[in-house]
């Protein structure tokens, strides 16, 4: 008879290790095959939900809160976690309700992915404008979704910043639990733009699609950034500028960006322009935080046209702290 | 002969067309010290701040010096259009001219989306082949502590010393706070000097020998 709490514990350990490799997925599996043989620990049903919220199941991320807090009721992280994702379910799946998308596709659309077959990488669409491809395959209406979301992207994103993609763009989605293909991208990262927009999500079904499109939103200003601005572009302007323009702060965001402050971790300006990959786990989420509220703020006061014409000068070479004086008429506190 | 269709101003021009065209207005009226409304001393802000506009201010002055100049003349029918068009023709040669040399650089630099969601403050609680304690759990409870008590000090496994012929080095192991080699942080690992002073969380250290045995 083999020790069931070892053999739990054995489950568990493995369902960590995977979660700190993002690999969400096989972290869930992990977790339910533990508690097959030990349910005692609410710290596990806890940590389970927060491998089912970075897959967007919110639904099943809530439930588990829901018995890890009937064990230990006073729990404040699990209470954190449960205010956080109901706060994320919310506004993820706001965002596309209000987004109105049409839910059967055309009967060309689903002509054209017939012809396209459904090896992988699924290539969807390849004309003049955009190249989108996925990898595995995803069903039709989600597809047909997507699209949408990145017509959306283009129209919103293009008319804020008043600049649209005068070449194809190249758009991959790929599913970092059954996908094959080697990305060069940090764990921690969940989209990239070097060129071509790399997005990815771990699930075992299709992408949670309010996510999806924040961080098809995310890279999508990069790519407008680095055309406004000829590559010249500040590390957290840009990042801030990005973040802004994927989705508004949440609160906990806010949250942990005051707690920075209290704590006195906040970085300066000039420590903020570095390649964001150079920051450690902390100070990388601080960072994106931090330039988000600095690059919001200034829209706040002058809208998207004053950054309009903040990127114009940045594009010829001007300085930021000079172009942020004759825009903003605002000085960099280097502190 | 000629055969054209009046077509509604929206249709002419685009809002950058228009927007332009506001530029100007305001700009020949702050020329010709007339009354500037708010969104005209605005407007101007951006012709000072933006070099887009030199070509376009040189032509208003160009044509308001000319204008002085030949105040006497009546001027014919029809000129006014046509120097409205010639200037927006400027504008859109300048834009055309903007978008060719608009090329994307080789290799731009990657810029990272974040993980759209949770927060690094509540990451999951590692485990062991037993039971957390109740040190561990209450560390798990209450992650802010464990940042306020650690990370201005040196982690459990913060860094490890490797020594290759004569040559010894300290090779970061990842902890939250960064190790610096004489104020240059060390990405992955890096050599050290008799000397050499590493700061690795609040603690600085200085080499003073380094044992060649």
């Amino acid at each position: 008879m083999p020790d069931t709490s070892a053999l739990a514990m054995s489950y568990f350990q493995q369902a960590a290790a995977c979660y700190q490799q993002a690999r969400y997925v096989d972290s869930i599996q992990n977790y339910l095959s533990g508690l097959e043989y030990d349910k005692s620990h609410y710290h596990i049903y806890a940590d389970l939900a927060k491998a089912y919220e970075m897959v967007g199941k919110w639904d099943q991320a809530l439930s588990y809160l829901d018995i890890a807090l009937q064990l230990c009721p006073d729990s404040t992280t699990i209470l954190r976690r449960q205010a956080r994702i109901r706060e994320e379910k919310e506004y993820y799946q706001q965002i596309i309700a209000e987004a109105k998308l049409i839910d059967v596709p055309p009967p060309e659309f689903i002509r054209i992915l017939e012809d396209k077959n459904l090896q992988s990488p699924q290539s969807v669409v390849d004309d003049n404008i955009l190249k989108l491809s996925v990898d595995p395959p995803l069903m039709p209406k989600t597809l047909w979704y997507i699209c949408q979301l990145i017509v959306r992207t283009y129209k919103d994103v293009g008319s804020k910043l008043d600049c649209f993609p005068d070449h194809q763009v190249i758009i991959s989605i790929i599913n970092t639990g059954k996908s094959h293909i080697h990305t060069d991208m940090p764990s921690w990262a969940s989209g990239c733009y070097d060129g071509h927009i790399l997005l990815k999500y771990c699930g075992d079904g299709e992408p949670e699609l309010g996510v999806l499109w924040t961080l098809i939103r995310h890279e999508w200003s990069h790519l407008l950034v680095d055309k406004l601005t000829h590559g010249n572009c500040p590390h957290w302007f840009d990042e801030g500028l990005a973040q802004t323009i994927a989705r508004p702060l949440l609160s906990f965001e806010k949250h942990t960006l005051k707690q920075a402050k209290k704590n006195g971790t906040l970085p300066s300006l000039a420590g903020l322009n570095q390649p964001f990959s150079q920051f450690s786990t902390s100070e990388r989420k601080i960072a994106y935080l931090q330039s988000a509220t600095i690059v919001s703020s200034l829209i706040g006061d002058a809208g998207f046209h004053s950054i309009r014409n903040l990127m114009q000068l940045i594009r010829n070479d001007t300085p930021i702290d000079i172009a942020l004086q004759l825009i903003y008429d605002r000085r960099i506190v280097s502190d | 002969m000629r055969f054209f269709r009046k077509t509604p101003m929206s249709a002419r021009y685009s809002d950058t067309d228009i927007y332009e065209a506001e530029i100007q207005e305001a700009y020949t009226c702050w020329l010709k010290n007339e009354k500037l409304s708010r969104k005209q001393k605005s407007l101007l802000k951006n012709i000072q701040g933006s070099s887009h506009f030199h070509k376009i201010k040189d032509l208003i002055d160009f044509a308001h010096y000319r204008f002085q100049e030949t105040e006497s003349v009546t001027p014919t029918v029809g000129s006014k259009e046509r120097v409205a068009e010639k200037l927006m023709q400027a504008i859109q040669d300048q834009s055309e001219q903007k978008t060719a040399d608009e090329g994307l650089p080789l290799n731009p630099q990657p810029a990272y989306s974040p993980e759209v969601m949770g927060n690094v403050d509540t990451d999951v609680m590692p485990n062991s082949l037993k039971p957390p304690t109740e040190a561990e759990l209450k560390r798990w409870q209450n992650p802010g502590e464990i940042e306020d008590t650690e990370s201005p000090t040196l982690a459990h496994l913060h860094l490890s010393f490797e020594k290759k012929d004569d040559e010894v080095s300290i090779t970061d192991l990842g902890s939250q706070t960064p190790t610096y080699i004489d104020g240059v942080r060390v990405k992955d690992s890096a050599p050290i000097q008799e000397g050499s002073e590493f700061k690795s969380g609040e603690i600085t250290f200085k080499i003073v020998d380094i044992d060649s045995q």
